[in-house]
Formats: C-alpha cells, structure tokens, sequence
C-alpha cells in the first residue's frame, strides 16, 4: 500500500494491521517488558510512540506478524482512553465517592470487554471456537452476569453485541431522573471482567494464554478513573492478567481508590519512553533514520534519506568553514596537540563559530537536512514527522508531481520557520493553551523563554565559554519555599505543554538525583539558533530563573559549573 | 406571575437589556443569578444595586441565587434544589444576554420540568472590545445530564458553533481528538465577523468542514444543525456553541430533537475581559422556546 503522504503521523489506531506492520519499527529494549506478565507503566510526552507501542504488542498485530513464534503465549487487548464515555461527568452527582466509583468503573469495564470483543472479532480465524464451547461459555456468562445473549450471532458479536446494549442503557439511565437506580446494576472488574477471561481459557488456542490489558492515553481519564485503574494494578496475581498502562502525564498519580499507593517495584515497573530524548548515543538518531527509511521505501521513493532530504548548500559550506576556523584556533590554542584535543575542539567548537559569525542582519540559516530535522524534533518522533508530512504536501502542490524524491532545503526551511513561528505563537498565548493557567503564569512563561534565547545567544556568543552550544539547563541553588512553588508552577505548565521535557540525572560525584530540562528545541530556528546542541547542560540559579520569568531580566552567565565534579549522569 | 431570570453581568448591556425585558414581559418577579466568583469586576456590585433599586421602584420582588462559577456541581445541586421547590404561575423570561451558555442549558433542563415554554430576549453589544474577549480556559466539560449517548465503536464529529476566542475553538479539537469536524460560523460582517471569527488552525490532520449559518435566526440554525446531525448519525457527535448566544438555544434544541444522543460541551473560562463589549443595541432578538 502506497499512502498519499508517507510521512502522515496520524493515530495508529486508524490504521490498518497489515499498514501498521508495516510502518511500525521496533524497539528491542522494551519486548521484554511488554511481552512479559509482569505490570508496566509505560511513560513519554505526546507523540513520543506510546500507542503505537501498545498497538505493536496487541494481540491482532501479534497474531499477523510472522515474527511471533507464540502467538497466543500473551494476548495483548488494546484499550484506548479516548472515548467520549469518559468525559461523562454525572458520576460528580452522587455525593458517595463509594457511588462515583461505581459508576466510573462500569464505564471502564465496559470499554474493556468491548475492546476485548473488538480483538477477537477482528482475528476471527485465530480461534477455532466449536458450537459445543460458544454454547458453554455463553451459558456460563449468561448465568454469572444475568443475561440473556442474542443467539444468531457468533461468540464475541453476542458479547459485543450485550455490551452495547448496556452502554446503551446505562448511559440513558445516567441523563436521567432515576439514576440513583444506575447503582444497583453495574460492571465491575470483578463481577465482569475477570469471569469473561477466565472463560474465554475454554477456548483452547487460550487455555494458557495470559491476558495483557493495554490502557493507552490514560491522563485522558479523570483522577477516579485513574486510582481504579491503580487499584487493579494493585493485584499482585498476574496468573491471569496483567496491565500496561501508558501515560503522557509528567507525573502520573499512583494513588488507588482505597487511598493506598501503588509501587514502583512491587506493583509495576516502570518504562520511561523519554530517556532517549537525551540519550548520547543518538539511540533516537538510528529510530529516525529507521523510521524514515522506511516510508521511503514503503512510499516507493527511490532515495536515500539523505538526498531526499539534503542540506542546503550554504548551511553545509557555512558549517564547514566553521570547523575550518575551529581547527584554526585548536592549532594556535594546542601547539603541540596530543591525542584527539584538535578533533575536540573542532566538535566543540566548530558549528559555534558558524552560528556565532553569521551577519545578525543576513537571512537565517537555511536550517535543512535530516540531521537538522532529528535536531529539532527534540527526540519526539512525532515533532520529526509531521514537519516532513508538511514539506512533502508543499512540494507536491509546488511540482504538481504525483511523487516527490527530493524535499529541496528552501521547502525544509520554510516549513521550519513556519513551524517555529508558530511555536512562539504558541507560547505568547500559552494561556490558552494550558488549563487552568492564568494570565500572569502565562506571561511568565513567555518572558522566560524570550530570556532563554537572550541566554542561548549569548552562550553563543561568548569565545570563552567551553560549551557554547549547550541547550539542556539545571536549575541550581536553593530557593525559599515560595520561591520554588512558583519555579515549580513555571516549570510545570511548560513540561505540560511540551515546551519543555525532563530527565531526571545525577550527579557523578554526589549522586544527587535532580531533574534536566531540555527546551523543545522548535523554538531556537526562528532565533537563528543551532538546533544541533553539545551534550552539556548549563545551570540557571533559581533565583536567577525566577527574575528572568517574574521581570523578564536577563540571565546572567555564571561562572562554568561543569567541572569534572558536577558533572552529570543520566538516570536509567 | 411573569418571572425574569437573568445573571448579573458587568457590561453596559446589562442593566438596560433588563429594564427593557422587564417592561417588555410585564415582570413580577426576578431571579438574578449572581456569580460570586465574578463579583470583584468592575460595575458588578454597582449594577447588582441598580437592579435592586428597578426591582424596588416598580413593585418587582427580586431574589438573589448565588452560584460560583468554577464549581458546576454545587451550581447544578443548588438550582436542582430551588427549581424543585419553586411554581411558576405566569410567564419565564431568560434575558439570555449574560448568561453562560453553560447555564443556559442547565436552567432550560430544569425550568423544562416546571414549564412548557420559556421565553428568550437577548441583546447585541453595540460592539465588543479589540483586544481578548475571554482566556485561561479550563478543559472542555459535556454538560451534566446532557452528556449524550455514545455507541462504543462510532467516531466522533465534534460540531463546533465558532465565536471570537479562536483558543476556546483549539482546546475543544485537542481535547477530544475528533475524527471530523464540523464547524459553524456565523455568516455577515457584523462586529467584524470575517477577521475575527477566523481561529481555526486549517492545517490539522483531520477532516473539517466548514459550514455558514446564522445564529441570530434560531429557528434557522435549528434546521441547519439537525440536518448535519442526522447526516453523521454513524458517529458519536459532541456540540459546542461559542458563537453568539443564540446558538444556545439552537444547539439545545438540537439536544432534544436527537432524544439525548448528542452531547453538550462547554468550554468555560477563568478570565473575562472587563471591557468585554461596548453599548446596547435596542434591537433584541426575542423569541419562544418550546421545552
């Protein structure tokens, strides 16, 4: 299959199997976690590849991929939180918080059973479900739930087809005057859906399956709905099912309906989807190319990545004459150089000297390339792709071509700018784009990043300082208490809105756990900064932080704090 | 005895859009809710004693509900609870000018339980302010009661009424990530329309459609939604009304003609501006809204 645009980054879950297959890369480092029996939070900021994870392990994609040896050893039910049913807020009526929950779990437990329904009728021929067993588990069900079943249809549409019946009336029951009545009937995991797995091990393709119950998206859910979903994963007895629970919630509640905690550990181990966001080995570099290759292929474009999407002329001769200097001043600074102190330097260096030198009224740099595309993608795949969807639309519409084999770099930059622009757009009405975030929070978040740039240029610009092209920042020093509930409240709406992402580090030396900040780096190309980064991190005293978002003043450079003692590790 | 129910507002229109539904409606009684939450902007307290004096100078009892606007639950369970202790033996008037459209919706379901039909009087601003109109808005919230009824397997359309807060218009599409859009402006230059009735981000990956009505005409945009609604009824449909007032009502109509299977929205706001809009205009829309 060819799709219009290769690059469309649209929810997996509109795809179909054998398209996703097909699309999907996989990441090794996480199959012994998503396909073990074992509780997995799975965390990482939108677009960073959570659902189509959780699609991947799910059993219809597992069932059709050919290099899934068992296939029915772990059956992975795919269960997106996207679902108007969730945004139904009567359950807020009932003063009993006994009450809400019981109507938040029905609505959760009927979402599952379809969704489990869902599976098996889209992989039909996976069972071989006889008259004598369809007939025995629906008996069995229809005693142990009360009901009656539709008889004409096979297995799972009878299921489905009760299921929606109950949606139905429960929903209708919900809007109306009696629902005080909706609390005598209702699902729970309990009363519904553990016998319905527990049945389903009649089937003999599933006799020892265990069952993987994948919740996606589940900062979408209110906090009742999330402590209930905590609250089952509070069951240690994973014989029979087990839950991965993915979130792009930056600090996911682990609170259960009892009031209790769930543990990392004992309860669930917990896969953080971010970490190569910031990784030195370029692990998310080798995922990009992979991703993208791909699509070329798929797509039938005969080109490899590189000159499909080259760097422009300029950029490269622009960056090369900035080693060239480098190495100039490496040579004056190590007369005598030893071992890789040139090639050091030139690395250190070198890109620095080509942003630094620019004319400041010359054009920006033709910013293109697909480096320069990872650069700024910040290691979300999503901010990778959808850039890419943009320039192929443009191109196409600018060729009147069918295919496109080459993105020329003015396209690239264009849809760069662009995309920059309206990222600042973005963060002057950050506001609006945040819940709950007043105004003045607002402001403060644009004057601090306004004051990051003044910052990054400055860094930049500066001939003595040793990591000139650092982005990543810490922010050091102690603050009074209210001082750090503001930084706290800044920070927070910023990692909210993915203007920035964390990591949590340590330090080398002390061992101190702290938390890296990484700007969506989106926001330097209209800045005519270099997207590219130095693995380094600079801090940003707290009070310094705060007169920067507060007054919108200027962040001084402080003395260098990367000596060999506070150096940073990251934390896996 | 001819009831009036209106919410105290701050803007110009406020007080003289209710001295005329007043005379208009020959009202006895008024019900003015008050949104404390509110009460500190400018010319609340003022207009507050305004109505108080027009009550007490023409013979009109007046009863104060206070409501708190960023707590729903208590406003739906206080309004339950007067609604459900209250007759009303003549005419209800809503002068629903400043009215939340939030409250609109709540205030129909219950006064549906009292009464067949309400009256519906509403003011144009002679114009409204350049700058924001509202911001730091919370999530979108389906209305209680109102919430719909969703097959577990249809897609969602989002039929959305578009206003002047583009930014309210861009939380409702990230919030529900629809599979389709409909979206509803409002038709005519009046008040600038076409520049600032424009806050939608056409480059989104979804499909949207655009469609022109008029929501000063209720009974027209009546019919224009319903027909949209039974084209989609393979999907989920969520409808969210923020152009003007008006569409409300259409909006609530379209609630009941679709036996409760569309769902409400409501983008509420924290910050309004205090110079929300300018003047009066005379010329009200008013109308009858069957229950």
């Amino acid at each position: 299959m060819i799709m219009e645009n290769p690059f469309v980054f649209d929810r997996p879950n509109n795809i179909s199997v054998e398209d996703f297959i097909q699309f999907y890369i996989k990441e090794n480092i996480y199959t012994r976690f998503l396909e073990s029996t074992r509780n997995i939070v799975l965390i990482g900021v939108r677009g960073s590849g959570k659902t189509s994870t959780l699609r991947y392990y799910s059993f219809p994609v597992q069932y059709v991929n050919p290099e899934v040896e068992d296939k029915f050893a772990v059956v992975g039910i795919h269960i997106p939180s996207k679902h108007p049913l969730f945004g139904k807020r009567e359950y807020l009526l009932y003063e009993s918080t006994n009450k809400q929950e019981v109507v938040v779990e029905h609505f959760l437990c009927v979402n599952i059973l379809s969704c489990i329904c869902d599976t098996f009728i889209s992989t039909s021929d996976a069972l071989n479900v006889s008259k004598e067993t369809e007939e025995e588990i629906l008996s069995n069900l229809a005693f142990i739930l009360g009901c009656d079943f539709p008889k004409s249809s096979s297995l799972f549409k009878s299921i489905k087809l009760y299921v929606d019946k109950e949606a139905n009336s429960s929903q209708k029951r919900l809007n109306n005057d009696d629902f005080e009545s909706f609390i005598d009937f209702s699902f729970s995991f309990s009363n519904t859906v553990i016998p319905f797995l527990e049945q389903l091990k009649l089937l003999p393709e599933l006799k020892n399956s265990h069952f993987s119950l994948f919740f996606d998206d589940i900062q979408d859910l209110g906090p009742i709905h999330q402590s209930i979903i905590n609250s089952w994963l509070a069951y240690r007895d994973n014989k029979l099912f087990s839950f991965k629970v993915a979130t792009a919630d930056i600090k996911p509640t682990y609170v259960t309906s009892t009031g209790g905690v769930i543990l990392e550990g004992h309860d669930f181990v917990k896969i953080d989807l971010t970490k190569r966001l910031f990784n030195r080995a370029s692990e998310f570099n080798k995922f990009a190319k992979d991703v993208v290759s791909k699509r070329l292929i798929l797509a039938g474009i005969d080109s490899t990545i590189e000159d499909f999407l080259p760097e422009s002329e300029s950029f490269s001769e622009g960056l090369n004459e900035g080693k060239e200097k480098a190495r100039e001043d490496a040579y004056k600074k190590y007369p005598n150089p030893s071992g890789t102190q040139i090639s050091d330097h030139v690395a250190k260096y070198g890109r620095a000297i080509y942003f630094r030198e620019r004319n400041p009224k010359s054009n920006l740099p033709v910013y293109s390339g697909f480096e320069t595309l990872v650069d700024i993608s910040t290691g979300v795949i999503r901010n990778l792709l959808t850039p890419i969807y943009f320039m192929y639309e443009k191109e196409i519409s600018n060729t009147g071509q069918s295919v496109v084999n080459v993105i020329p770099p003015s396209i690239q930059r264009d849809i760069i700018i662009k995309r920059s622009e309206a990222f600042w757009e973005k963060i002057r009405d950050i506001d609006s784009e945040i819940e709950n975030c007043p105004e003045e929070l607002g402001k403060y978040i644009h004057n601090f990043f306004d004051q990051l740039m003044i910052y990054l240029k400055k860094r930049l610009k500066d001939p003595d300082i040793s990591e000139p092209r650092a982005l990543n920042f810490i922010i050091s020093q102690s603050a009074s208490e209210s001082e750090q509930h503001q930084i706290d409240e800044i920070i927070n709406a910023s990692l909210r809105s993915t203007l920035l992402y964390k990591r949590m580090v340590s330090h080398k030396s002390t061992g101190v756990k702290l938390p890296l900040y990484v700007p969506n780096r989106l926001m330097l190309p209209i800045h005519g900064l270099d997207p590219h980064g130095q693995y380094s991190h600079f801090p940003i005293p707290a009070k310094a932080f705060l007169e920067a978002a507060i007054h919108n003043k200027e962040i001084p450079l402080f003395t260098e704090d990367e000596s060999s003692s506070n150096q940073l590790e990251l934390i896996f | 005895m001819n009831t009036l129910i209106t919410v105290l507002g701050w803007e110009e229109r406020f007080y003289r859009g209710t001295e005329i539904s007043i005379e208009k409606y020959e009202v006895d009684h008024v019900l003015l809710i008050t949104f404390i939450d509110y009460l500190q902007v400018k010319n609340m307290e003022e207009n507050r004693g305004r109505i108080e004096k027009l009550a007490t100078d023409n013979g009109i009892s007046l009863e104060h509900v206070e409501l708190s606007y960023s707590d729903s639950i208590s406003n739906w369970r206080k309004i339950d609870s007067i609604f459900n202790e209250k007759e009303f033996t003549g005419a209800v008037t809503l002068n629903i000018t400043t009215i939340p459209r939030e409250t609109i919706w709540m205030l129909l379901f219950f006064l549906k339980k009292a009464v067949s039909a309400v009256n519906y009087i509403y003011f144009k601003p002679i114009d409204y302010c350049e700058d924001w109109l509202t911001k730091n808005h919370k999530n979108p919230r389906l209305l209680f009661k109102h919430s719909g009824v969703f097959g577990l397997d249809k897609p969602l359309a989002l039929f959305i009424i578009t206003g002047f807060d583009g930014s309210r218009l861009d939380s409702l599409i990230d919030y529900y990530e629809p599979a389709k859009v409909l979206v509803f402006s409002q038709n005519g230059n009046q008040f600038n329309n076409d520049k600032r009735n424009n806050g939608l981000k056409f480059n989104r990956l979804i499909d949207i459609q655009k469609i022109e009505l008029d929501s000063y005409n209720v009974e027209e945009s009546t019919e224009i939604l319903t027909a949209q609604i039974n084209k989609h009824s393979e999907y989920n449909i969520i409808i969210s009304s923020q152009g003007p007032k008006l569409s409300s009502l259409s909006t609530y109509k379209n609630y009941q003609l679709s036996d409760g299977r569309v769902g409400l929205a409501y983008v509420p706001a924290k910050e309004f501006n205090e110079n929300y809009s300018v003047g009066i205009d005379e010329n009200y829309v008013a109308g009858e809204f069957i229950l």
